[in-house]
Formats: structure tokens, sequence, C-alpha cells
């Protein structure tokens, strides 16, 4: 307890009263202010805002190439362009807030095919067909590759233009550690099994269960067919993809049991430690192992052959709110964004692979090793169902799949039933 | 006169705070909960549809059970590291400051830096700690796979148990000496008077510890979600969790709102049992 | 202040009350130093799978690479005009509030303190999307006002205040009373001065939680101008590995001027005082 004191007492005067009242009243003016926001809202001023052009985009895609082009359309438009870089979530979350309550940016980094087509049905970002439709000289859809096309289409509507294009499912592996890099499941299994030594595993898997796709393509497995409300199809080929993952666990002991964190990284880090002979995963692990292990000589390998060759696509795309303040000037930034020689530099200064056809027949793309391999993996990336999409609820649905993937990699549980679990919650979600 | 006096000075008093909770405490969570009783889609009336549907959803119940476990880890372990920190640093110890000082920090630190953090430290691949192990010639752990909650019942404890333990001192000192010098005069040894004197007379703060613990555990989120992703699996999704998944992930604002209200309503209940039990504790 | 006098409960137990102590104080510390060799790793050493004990060298510049890549010392400034201006709210208002539900008897009192109670065990992000709405409308993205209103006062810090002013005696109000003191003079001139420790403890809280705040000045903000710092500190990681190193530079920046608080207001807080009404 304090102590307790008896403070003098001058009397009172009523200047100090009102002066502390003023204070208090001050608070009641901001207050007053936010009860003012509850009646029907005047239109706010916007003139200060009509002269910024804000644009939403990843964290790690903050090439000097987009900068100066993002640069040179604020001049030439006298614009103030306003780049936001946000990690995915951060940036989803903020989306969802932005669209439910209309305060939008103009144009925006898409996570991966089919998050346009989502937001699009839902009214959230504009179809760009006639945008494309008017603009022959900007090359949509003839010149960018067709499974990147096709997965951000939905009865006959584009909703977003793919701006990276990445595949996973290419095989890393330490040259020292590895001759001859495996081609198919078997020859994989025993590379792994003759790699496995005290401290170094054969491979290691990921935690994320995005990271399964290549497995499960590669036994012609589709994830999901919202039209029929079948999920990982045929049955029989899926459990044996997972049970085969579960498997370099657990039965072959040739990868450790990843660690669910939020982060993608654990793999590259073993990679990079020497403690993990050969990992699958896509092109963004190749500029981590180069900076973490100068000294690693890494080969990079096309996508294994199970029942057949497939990868999973992964990339970007760009899109449009439908309340952006000038659709057409957030099109015409995205057609500077999109273009070839933008793509080129993106890839010489990031080493990222892009969607367009002009962009893999370009010399400087044909004959850089890395690329080549990455080339042929996006050749053999497996088709997306857009349907999923379309539904709304491929998020829900993915982080059913995520418990799923960990229940059975991470903890050990029984495929079958799994699966089957999985497939049922998937349903019902529908 | 006085009476009357008081209360219109009462309401002055509080004129900017209800302006306040009325603005942007009732009226959003009111028109939050209104969206409840509608589709995700926010056009058709669903009724309380999205409340009965909670019940129906094992994802729902599993992550409000796993949180009700959380809780309880949390609380109990919480609560007992707290006191015992206390009763020791509540004697003079020479230091006492520098440790009381100490053990506060990780509850003054942001919790997305503690989350980051210990999944450096406990990554069993590529973290701090099996090296460590390693180099001691000790086995390494994983607990972030096999003990996944309990894990994240103790970066919570870690974090809380500093100022746990500043609110048992300060409980502890308001307990007067004399009570002891009777005890003692009685004949009473050190056990007897911990568990006669002051384990009864911390009662109220014992109750206000807890409270304070549910309110912030049943509402725990951003560690799990930094450390674990809440998994592995849904081991460590959490109710808020879920919560923020079926908002922001799923865009189902109707069926988050209705998920809100039924924490809400746990929270008030389980605060409640706990007064009461405090209360009788007291008397 | 009443001290326990020390006894001994069992042969050595002062020396088992120090094992207990260094051990525990260990397992607090140790991981907040491991901070520090994190931020001075290269780019290297975080990317290598190897966690390094003690980097190679030092890489002090990784605290200056965080102010070249983005405008750092704006973040700080926002953060800290945020988090002190909401600070300065509370500790004009929750006291106030407090000590009317201390003190003052009035008709709907306890449905009032009730009310209020309940706003602590609800979300935040439950009630921020109709405020972003709102804020919206009003035009107050992107300002100060965005994001210091919704956190002006809070149940918590009220619910502090009234259990530390409970206790005071009423006789000091009486007597301010019978001399003729204003009530708002009382509150001021009578128990506000006995609220120190308590005063310091809310601040020192309330300007933590602000400071670390993230997810709404994440969804009030859209200008690199208005962001904070915590937000800042995400812009290092990359699509698919986190630069750990300058995430725990970042951190460490973070935590400075929550340290210096702390140091200020350490007495009041350590000593146990100003929770005492908190029972």
């Amino acid at each position: 307890m304090p102590p307790v004191m008896h403070p003098a007492m001058p009397s009172g005067t009523p200047t100090y009263n009102r002066r502390s009242f003023l204070r208090l009243g001050l608070g009641v003016t901001v207050l007053g202010a936010v009860g003012a926001g509850c009646a029907p809202a005047k239109p706010a001023s916007k003139k200060a805002d009509s002269r910024t052009f804000t644009i939403y985009w990843n964290a790690g895609h903050g090439y000097q190439a987009y900068k100066e082009v993002i640069d040179q359309f604020g001049k030439d438009h006298d614009l103030q362009m306003n780049w936001q870089k946000f990690q995915w979530p951060d940036l989803t979350t903020k989306l969802t807030a932005d669209f439910r309550s209309g305060n939008v940016p103009d144009l925006v980094e898409e996570v991966s095919a089919g998050t346009g087509t989502q937001y699009g049905l839902a009214g959230n970002v504009l179809a760009l067909d006639d945008f494309a439709a008017a603009d022959k000289e900007f090359g949509f859809p003839g010149d960018f590759l067709d499974q990147a096309v096709v997965a951000r289409q939905y009865e006959g509507k584009t909703y977003s233009i793919p701006l990276h294009l990445t595949a996973n499912g290419l095989l890393f592996y330490n040259k020292a550690m590895v001759e001859t890099p495996p081609a198919t499941w078997d020859e994989f299994l025993e590379v792994a099994k003759s790699t496995t030594k005290d401290k170094v595993s054969g491979c290691a898997l990921n935690s994320d269960a995005s990271y399964a796709a290549p497995y499960y393509n590669q036994q012609k497995v589709d994830f999901s067919d919202v039209a029929a409300k079948q999920f990982l199809q045929p049955a029989d080929a899926a459990l044996q993809a997972m049970q085969w993952m579960q498997d370099l666990v657990y039965t072959h002991k040739v990868s450790p049991a990843p660690v669910a964190t939020t982060d993608y990284s654990g793999p590259q880090k073993l990679f990079s430690a020497k403690r993990a002979a050969m990992f699958v995963s896509g092109p963004w692990d190749i500029g981590p192992i180069r900076q973490g292990s100068p000294d690693i000589e890494l080969g990079l390998a096309v996508p294994l052959t199970g029942a057949v060759q497939s990868a999973a696509m992964a990339g970007s795309g760009l899109m449009i709110p439908a309340k952006a303040r000038d659709p057409k000037l957030s099109w015409e930034l995205i057609t500077k964004l999109a273009a070839v020689k933008v793509e080129l530099a993106a890839t010489k200064e990031a080493g990222m692979s892009m969607p367009r056809k002009s962009w893999a027949a370009d010399p400087s793309v044909a004959a850089d090793p890395n690329l080549a391999v990455i080339a042929k993996a996006l050749a053999v990336v497996a088709k997306q169902d857009v349907a999923l999409s379309a539904s709304g609820k491929a998020a829900q649905i993915n982080e059913l799949w995520k418990k799923a993937y960990q229940q059975m990699i991470i903890q050990h549980a029984p495929v079958g039933p799994t699966l089957d679990d999985f497939r049922k919650q998937a349903g019902a979600a529908l | 006169m006085i009476r009357r006096r008081q209360a219109l000075t009462a309401w002055l008093f509080l004129t900017p705070a209800v302006l306040f909770f009325v603005l942007l405490f009732f009226l959003p969570i009111g028109n939050q909960l209104l969206t409840g009783l509608y589709d995700s889609d926010g056009a058709s009336f669903a009724g309380l549809g999205n409340f009965s549907r909670a019940f129906r959803d094992p994802e729902v119940l599993h992550s409000f059970l796993i949180t009700l476990a959380y809780a309880a880890g949390t609380l109990v372990v919480g609560t007992a590291v707290g006191l015992g920190l206390a009763v020791i640093l509540n004697q003079s110890l020479r230091g006492r400051t520098v440790f009381r000082s100490v053990l506060l920090i990780p509850y003054l630190t942001s919790v997305s830096i503690i989350g980051l953090l210990w999944r450096n430290i406990l990554d069993p691949q590529v973290g701090i700690l099996n090296r460590l192990l390693e180099a001691a010639g000790l086995p390494g752990q994983t607990w972030l796979s096999t003990h996944p909650l309990a894990t994240i019942v103790g970066i919570t404890v870690w974090s809380g148990a500093g100022y746990t333990m500043v609110l048992f001192l300060a409980g502890l000192q308001g307990i007067p000496g004399l009570y002891y010098e009777a005890a003692r005069i009685d004949g009473a040894g050190p056990w007897r008077r911990f568990f006669a004197i002051t384990l009864p007379l911390l009662a109220p703060t014992t109750v206000f510890v807890s409270i304070i613990g549910l309110i912030s555990t049943l509402q725990q989120f951003a560690l799990p979600y930094i450390v674990t992703g809440g998994g592995p699996g849904n081991a460590t999704s959490l109710y808020a969790h879920r919560l923020f998944l079926v908002a922001f992930n799923d865009n189902d604002f109707g069926y988050a709102s209705a998920l809100s209200l039924l924490l809400l309503i746990v929270v008030l209940i389980l605060s409640l049992v706990q007064l009461r039990i405090g209360d009788r504790a007291h008397a | 202040m009443h001290e326990q006098l020390r006894e001994r409960l069992f042969p050595g137990d002062r020396v088992a009350a120090y094992v207990v102590l260094v051990v525990l104080g260990l397992v607090t510390v140790l991981p907040l130093l491991y901070m520090i060799v994190l931020a001075l790793q290269s780019d290297g050493e975080v990317q290598s799978g190897d966690p390094v004990l003690w980097p190679d060298h030092l890489q002090w510049q990784n605290f200056s690479r965080l102010f070249d890549a983005a405008p750092f010392g704006r973040f700080f400034v926002n953060s800290f005009v945020m988090a002190g201006a909401i600070t300065v709210s509370h500790l004009i208002f929750d006291p106030l509030v407090g000590y009317v539900f201390a003190k003052l008897d009035f008709p709907g009192k306890r449905i009032a303190f009730v009310a209020v109670l309940s706003t602590l065990m609800v979300p935040f992000f439950v009630r921020m999307l109709p405020i972003y709405s709102i804020f919206a409308s009003l035009g107050w993205i992107d300002s100060y006002q965005g994001l210091i209103v919704p956190f002006l006062m809070d149940a918590y810090g009220i619910f502090l205040m009234r259990q530390f002013i409970r206790p005071l005696p009423d006789e000091l109000i009486e007597a301010a009373r019978v001399d003729g003191a204003g009530e708002f003079r009382i509150y001021l001139r009578v128990i506000l001065p006995q609220c120190r420790p308590a005063l310091a403890v809310l601040g020192l809280f309330t300007f933590v939680f602000q400071w670390n705040e993230f997810l709404w000045p994440l969804i009030a903000t859209s200008r690199t101008e208005m962001r904070t710092l915590p937000i800042g500190l995400t812009l290092f990681n990359q699509e698919y590995f986190t630069q750990w190193n300058l995430t725990a530079a970042g951190a460490l920046i973070l935590f400075v001027p929550t340290a210096i608080f702390f140091v200020i207001t350490q007495k009041f807080l350590v000593e146990g005082i100003a929770l005492s009404g908190l029972k």
C-alpha cells in the first residue's frame, strides 16, 4: 500500500477547474469526430489522394528492374508512386480488410494463380480481357505460356496477368555427394539411401504442404476436381505417393522429419549445411544456397518421373481491384511491368523465371544452364483445377490439406485414414 | 443531495469513456455480431445457423479443446512458477532487484520477437539448442514436433513468469507481518505458515492472476501463429487462430463473428466461476 | 515496506534459492542474448544452416543496413508518436475512470463496470474491420489519429487504476469535500498524487504494448511514411526465407525505447508497490 498522506489543501480556485475540464473537453472532441464517422459520411476530399498511385507487392520481389519501371511511370503520369511491400500473409490480411472497406490500392501482386479468380468472382478485382483485347501489342494471352494463363481463367474471363512463373519440383543435389542425379522415384530412393550417413540425410522433405504437389502430380494425382467434389484422385495413386513420402522419413529414414514452422527454408538450410544430399524445391532456393555455402557444388536436375514427369506451378500475377480509381492507368502499368525486356532484366537481377514465350526464347535465357533446367520443369507443370479457386474455398481447403500433410509427414499419422479424413472435410467445405 | 451530486460527477467524468467504449467497442462489435447472423457473403440471413454450425465444426471443437488445455497448462504452471519466484524473491537475498528486473524482461518484449526467437532456438535441425545439446553429448530434442502444445505453453510461461511474479510480490507485501509472528509463537513451522497464512491471504491475487491469465490465454493467437503456424497438423491451432483463419483465410466474416461471440460468452462464464471460487476461498 | 524475515526451511536452502534463481535467470537471459548473436551474423552464416554460436566477424553494419533499406528513422518516429500519444491518453483517462468506479456511488455503476470489463474479452481483430471502414470514410487512413484513436483507453488500465485507488482512505475525499473542493479538483489534487507508482506502471505497459502492436498499423496505413517499426521489420524477409540477422537487428532497435522506459519505471514495478491493489 502506498503511504497515506494528507496533502495540504489550498482553497479551490474556479479557474483551475475550468482548465481541467477544458482538457477533458479535448478528448470529447476527438471522440466526437469519430462519432461523426457513424453518420452518413460526406465524400471526404480525395484531392491529395488522387495523385497517389498505390501498389501492393511481395517484399521478396522488390527488384530494381520493377523499381525503375514504377519510378518512370510516376514521372510520365505525374503520379506519386506508393509501392508497398508485404509478406504474403500480411498482404492477404490487408487486402481482405481493404476489400471490405472499399479503400483499395490501384494494383496488387497476386500470390499465385487462382487467387485473382477467387477475388474476381466475388466482385473484388476486374476481369482484364477487354484491356488485353484492346492492347494487341502487349501480347496477352498469345505470348504467355498456356498453363500460366489457363490457371487464371474461369468461364472465359481472366482475372490476373502472370508476372512470374516458376515450378516446384526441381531436384537440387550436392555434386560432391551425388554423382549422377536420379531421374525416377526408384533411383531417387536408391541415391537417398546410399548418401544417408551418420549426420547426412539423403534428402529433406519440407514442412509446407505445397511441396507435396510435385510428388502426387508425378503419380498423376489431381489435387481437386471440384465439379465432381473429389480430392486427391485417383485414391490409390494418392495413397501410394503420400505413403512413399512418409516412408522416406519413417521407414527408410533417409529424410529427417520436417518441423512445423511458418518458414519454408528447412531443407535448403540442411542442404547448405551439407547435412542433406538432395531436396526437391523451386528456383527460389538457388540464391540462398549460393550465399550460405558458396563452396557447395550445386547440381540442378529436371523433375523426377514417377508415372509421369511433372512439377507444380508457382509464381505470382498482377490484378486490379474493382474499385481502383483509374483501372486504365493500372492496366498500363501492368503492361510495362510484364514487358519482356523488364522480365529479362528481373531474371538477370534475381534469377526469377518468367511466363512469356519470348522470354524463354531469348538467347540469354536459353544459354543459362539453370534457366534451361527450369524451363524444362515449366514445360511439365501439372494443370490446376480452376474450379477450386472459383469455389472461393481454396484457402480453406489448402488449410485442411496443410493439416493432413503435417499429420502424415511430421506426426506419422497413417496415410490412408488421414487422406480419407481430408477428402471428407474438404468435400464438406465445398 | 450529496448522492445526486456524486452521480452527476460520476457520469460527467465517465462521458469520454462512455463515448469511447460505445463508439470504438460496442458499436463495432455489435456490427460484427450482426454479420454473425448472415451468410459469408453477407447477403442472406442465416439466423442462428452460424452459431449452431460452430458446435458441429470439428476444427472449431478441436481448437476449443486445445485452447482450454493451453489455458489450463499456462495458468497452472505459470502461477506456480510466478508464486515460487515471488516467495523466493520476497526474502532478503542479495541481488534480488537484479533478478526481479531480469525475469521481467521477456514480458516487455514483443510477442513476434519472442516467437521468432524461439523458433530459431528450438528447430531440431537448424536450431541453436540442439547444437548445444550435441556439443554437450546429450540427445537432441524435437519438442516442436512431439510436444507442440506443451512447447507453446512453455514459451508463454517463459515470457509471462516475471509479470506473475511481480503481482504475487505485491500480494505478499500486503500480508501483515503480525500474522506470521502470531503463527510462530503458536509454533507453526515455515511450511505450515505458508499453507495456513500465505496461500489463503494471497487468494485475491491468485484470482486476479488467473482471470487476467485466462482472458489473455483464451485469446492467444500471435505466438502459435508465428512459431508453428498452428501445426504440426492442427496441434497448436488455438481458438483465436482458428477465428482469424475463418475471417481472413476463408473470408467468412459472419461465421467468425459468431465464433467471437461464443468466445466472449465462454470467457465471461469462466471468469465468473473463478471469481466465485476466489470469493469462497477468501471467506 | 514489510518484508518477511529470513529463516531456514532446510539446511542449504539459501544456496538452493540461488541455484533456482540463477538457472531461471539464465533461461530468461540467454535466449535474449542469442538475439544479439543473430543480429551480428553475416547473410552467409544465416543461410548456412549451421547455427552459429559466435559470428566470424561481427557484422555491425547490419544495423546501418536497416536504415539504408527503409526509412527506419521515420518508422521510429511514427511508432513513437503513436505509442506516446496513446500512453498519454491512457494516463489521462484510465485513472479518471478508475477513480469513478473505485470511489463514487451512482446508479448504473455495476452495469457500467461489467460493460467496461467485458471489452477485455474480445480479440482486437473482431472490432477491427468496422473501425477500419469508418476510418476509411473519414479519411483517417494513413493518419496519426487513425493509428491512435482505437486505443485511447482500455479496460485493463481502468481496472488497474480502480484496484489501486480503492484502498485509499475515503476520509481524504471527505475532508476535501468539507473544505469545499470541487469534484475534479479532489481527483486531481488528492487522488492522482497518490497514484504515481500505478501511473508509472500503467504508462510502461501501455507504451510497450502499443509500441509492439502489429495488426492495426498494418491495416490502418498504406504509405511508407506512416508505417511503424514492427511493420518495417517484416520488409527484409524474402518470399521463401527469412533474413534472421536483419530481423534480429531490427528487433534490438525495437527494444531500445522499451528498455529505457523500463529502467525509468523499474523501481515501482519491481518493488510491487504499483500492483499492490490488484487482488
